[in-house]
């Protein structure tokens, strides 16, 4: 028996220690301010960035492997289990992955930011152990899932396949600084970032919102046949998208985005679909955040489309690259994560059959608030200054965001204390 | 709600369809004036709220729960996992103290309008009513109907739809 529900009626006797979860969605928080901070510091080297290390690729970074992949490694060791009803068979592993990772991406994104060799390697080592770890983490959860959460379980191996290649391809790439031995006419790190956040990311976010989105709105789940084919299809498109990249073949490439923009539309068309069809009409301001992810997913993608045929020039395929990562996945997974924080909260809060304490108990909507006002107002000003190579305009956007980034950290400390409270306040 | 095709299963989901209406209008009457400022008693549409809201927290609040507790729980916990149950038996008990207090300031609201006291009661006890009723609804919509649905023996579902008939008409 699996339902996309499990998760709401297992969570409670099926939590990790608190702290598994809570030090990577806490690490993830602060590398979304020092993303925004070093956009600040990158201002004049944004909109016509073309490649290598620097403060730009380190916000990236700090942003792909400190929020993203941070996010998804919290929310996975906790939700998969309860969502495949095969739990982990340890806890040491993640905090393992937590000790190699967070300290890992914090050298990577430092050498970057420095240009120095070393760093990168160091931290670029620790990374991909800890994403070894993680990944046999998922492979062993997702082998011993047998026929049951299939969108699930195929995504989450689609993902898995991702990583592997991502990783990969990041080594070669930090290695090819110093070595000089990969070919000059291929663009690694387009298909880099492409396997990162269509891929991997892209792969996580279809499939989790498969159960999470119905949750959320109180509907029905989407179809599982035509998910399976949504799947098939998604997968054929990356690996037409990388061919292309590979081939170095411009046509292929500009027709495999297109079909990009066909398989996303389909994606948010479902996801659109569950929502109107959903019993709860009122869904608060992380779904204003979700929803606008949604609508900048395609766009994204057009823009990807315009940007292959060289017709927005350089800086097509920036704000391109922009919208991707800070449009769609950063504001979706911050859509997301503020209702997982105060959700997990309120499960670790009580003990097993107590009444767990109301998420407005723990949660403030203040500074959420606060959060979307800038993180919509950085997203304007940055896709302003791309367009226009502004300088000063990308600095304000840097700026909107590290105030929303310290105001969602605001949140998040606040729900960790009011958690704490609780937990005294049962214990007594 | 995911494909359910018993009929008892699909009157609780009807049911929580129309719990779950009444209180999202709640909601956004909660959220247009706040704790502070009551709304005029002679307003027709916060009226028919209070009207729904009482009737749908004494009536179905009241059989619903019942028969969840006397004859869905029992079978969830012999087909499959007593935990559930048990939580969400503990959610009924949380909830039914709030719905009664929602009730009776509703009534009173409805005679003789709020005053700013009975206002911001009935803001304080609407707001957490709705919070753990959407929060249990969601999770018997989204894990515990979607299981019966499975776990269940179709041919009983004539009896309990007409055990829960009989519990509705008191008889």
């Amino acid at each position: 028996m699996k339902f996309p529900g499990e998760i709401l009626l297992g969570a409670q006797s099926q939590l990790l220690p608190p702290s598994v979860p809570y030090r990577f969605f806490m690490a993830a928080v602060v590398f979304h301010a020092a993303s925004w901070a070093t956009i600040i510091f990158a201002a004049d080297e944004v909109a016509d960035f073309n490649g290598g290390p620097g403060l730009v690729p380190a916000a990236v970074h700090a942003l792909t492997l400190g929020v993203f992949a941070m996010t998804v490694m919290g929310a996975l060791f906790q939700l998969l289990p309860v969502a495949t009803g095969r739990m982990l068979r340890a806890v040491w592993p993640c905090k393992l992955v937590s000790w190699l990772y967070i300290p890992g991406v914090a050298l990577l994104v430092y050498g970057f930011a420095i240009g120095h060799h070393h760093f990168m390697a160091a931290g670029a080592i620790l990374t991909i152990l800890a994403f070894l770890v993680f990944g046999f983490l998922m492979a062993d959860v997702l082998s011993r899932t047998k026929g049951e959460m299939k969108l699930l379980v195929l995504h989450g191996w689609g993902a898995l396949a991702a990583l592997l290649g991502l990783t990969a391809l990041g080594i070669a790439m930090i290695a090819n600084q110093e070595h000089g031995f990969l070919p000059a006419d291929v663009n690694f790190r387009l298909a880099h970032m492409i396997i990162a956040t269509f891929g991997f990311m892209g792969m996580l976010v279809v499939g989790y919102s498969q159960i999470l989105i119905p949750i959320f709105a109180l509907a029905q789940a989407p179809d599982e046949g035509r998910g399976v084919k949504a799947f098939v299809l998604f997968a054929a498109v990356l690996g037409l998208t990388l061919g292309a990249v590979f081939t170095g073949n411009g046509a292929l490439l500009t027709f495999a985005a297109a079909a990009g923009v066909g398989v996303a539309g389909f994606h948010v068309w479902t996801m659109i679909q569950v929502v109107r069809r959903g019993m709860r009409k009122n869904l608060g301001l992380s779904f204003v955040l979700i929803k606008t992810a949604w609508t900048l997913l395609p766009i994204s993608l057009a823009l990807g489309v315009l940007a292959s045929t060289g017709f927005l020039g350089d800086r097509g395929a920036v704000l391109f690259i922009f919208l991707s990562l800070y449009g769609w996945l950063l504001t979706f997974l911050l859509g997301v994560l503020q209702r997982i924080i105060p959700f997990l909260a309120a499960m670790n809060a009580s003990k097993e059959g107590q009444t767990p304490p109301r998420l407005s108990e723990l949660a403030e909507e203040r500074p959420l608030k606060v959060h979307a006002v800038c993180h919509f107002t950085a997203l304007a000003l940055i896709s302003y200054g791309i367009v226009f190579a502004h300088e000063l305009v990308i600095m304000a956007g840097g700026l909107a965001g590290l105030s929303g980034a310290l105001a969602y950290l605001w949140f998040m400390l606040g729900v960790l204390r009011r958690m704490k409270n609780f937990q005294a306040r049962e214990k007594t | 709600m995911n494909h359910l095709n018993l009929q008892i299963l699909i009157t609780l989901h009807e049911e929580h369809m129309a719990i779950m209406s009444v209180l999202e209008r709640l909601e956004t009457l909660l959220g247009q004036y706040g704790p502070d400022k009551a709304p005029s008693a002679d307003s027709e549409s916060v009226n028919d709220i209070l009207k729904d809201l009482a009737n749908i927290m004494e009536c179905e609040i009241g059989h619903h729960y019942a028969f969840e507790e006397e004859h869905m729980f029992p079978r969830f916990s012999q087909l499959a996992d007593d935990g559930i149950p048990t939580m969400l038996k503990s959610e009924h008990e949380a909830i039914r103290p709030l719905a009664k207090k929602i009730t009776d300031l509703s009534q009173a609201a409805q005679a003789d309008g709020f005053t700013a006291e009975t206002w911001r009661d009935f803001h304080s006890f609407g707001q957490e009513l709705v919070e753990r009723e959407v929060f249990h609804v969601q999770k018997e919509e989204m894990g515990f109907l979607p299981g019966l649905q499975q776990l269940m023996d179709p041919s009983e579902d004539a009896d309990l739809v007409a055990a829960y008939a009989k519990m509705k008409s008191g008889t």
